[in-house]
């Protein structure tokens, strides 16, 4: 092994920039509380903006709805963006719920490879579990409502697998 | 209480969705920092840097059309890198273990799960700030040293006998066509 086949290591003395601080912090517990604080007062906004998300989802569902099945892949994979998003941002306004319906759908999306009418009718329902979360303000699990709405949509998922 | 302050820190967000950029700015904002760029893609993100010295990068993982893992890359190895030295906080949702070890691989300093929370953000925030990484440049990789524990380990040194592994092929998620 020669030299140049070595690793070279670089200290990074100034943390590459000046302005970073030079000190070991503690949690300041007044910043974080303002930060969660503010998140979430972003609750309102989220609901709108999900809204549209769920908007964006159906329309892919009625767009691979509206083609013959070999031809739905592309549509499907708008399906699983959406949702992708939307499994990314619930937690953080709130609703978990969302996230835990939003990962189940991309984990059938992902992992299924079906296009034809029977995942269809999974994405809608899906679709339909989160427009309700939505209408409803089901924050954190939901609570009795919130869990039964994920056992009936775990059921249903195992049902389609099945056939 | 500390009076540490993110006051003077420039944080640059990529990230191609508004509604996550505008959580991120907000956490950004409530820990004390007022200098925050957004960028939509990775591309828009490189180009920001040339004008904007970030001094911690959140950057989403997909993007298009240049996502999280490419910009990652260009930010750590492209000669006209205005900073490859500069700490990248990743967020995902994918957080199975192959992709912890591309975005590490990429050069990432810290992987963020989403949903994220003020906390995590934080958390993540200040672990780059505390615990700055040294770089290492071998064979096939560029980025902060990988090995983020400090152990006492009996034998050879691996990294020196045996240069790692090409970077494996990007094999970011994608739908079974059928």
């Amino acid at each position: 092994m020669t030299m140049a086949d070595e690793p070279e290591i670089i200290e990074i003395p100034t943390r590459s920039s000046p302005s970073l601080p030079a000190e070991p912090v503690d949690i300041d517990p007044e910043l974080l509380a303002k930060a969660e604080a503010l998140v979430a007062g972003l609750r309102p906004q989220y609901l709108s903006w999900v809204r549209e998300d769920l908007d964006r989802l159906q329309a892919t569902w009625e767009s691979a709805r509206a083609t013959e099945i070999v031809q739905r892949a592309e549509a499907m994979r708008a399906a699983f963006a959406v949702a992708h998003d939307i499994k990314g941002q619930g937690g953080s306004f709130g609703y978990p719920l969302m996230t835990d319906i939003g990962a189940q759908l991309c984990r059938f999306l992902e992992a299924g490879g079906r296009f034809d009418d029977e995942a269809l009718e999974v994405v809608r329902l899906h679709i339909e579990a989160m427009r309700l979360v939505v209408a409803d303000r089901m924050e954190g699990d939901g609570g009795d409502a919130g869990r039964k709405l994920m056992r009936g949509l775990q059921a249903v998922i195992v049902k389609t697998a099945g056939k | 209480m500390s009076d540490y302050s993110f006051e003077h820190l420039n944080f640059l967000i990529v990230d191609d969705n508004q509604h996550m950029r505008t959580l991120v700015r907000t956490i950004i904002y409530a820990l004390g920092s007022k200098r925050v760029m957004e960028a939509g893609d990775g591309a828009d993100g490189f180009k920001a840097l040339r004008q904007f010295p970030a001094d911690i990068i959140i950057c989403d993982w997909n993007m298009s059309p240049l996502d999280g893992l490419d910009f990652l890359r260009l930010l750590r190895n492209a000669e006209d890198s205005p900073n490859p030295y500069v700490p990248v906080i990743m967020m995902t949702g994918h957080t199975e273990r192959q992709h912890v070890l591309q975005a590490r691989d990429a050069g990432v300093h810290e992987f963020l799960a989403k949903p994220i929370s003020a906390r995590s953000l934080y958390l993540h925030i200040r672990s780059v700030i505390e615990r700055p990484a040294r770089f290492v440049r071998c064979q096939g990789y560029f980025g902060p040293d990988r090995r983020r524990r400090q152990l006492d380990i009996a034998g050879k040194n691996r990294r020196l006998i045996c240069p790692r592994p090409a970077r494996p092929a990007e094999t970011d998620l994608q739908l079974q066509l059928g």
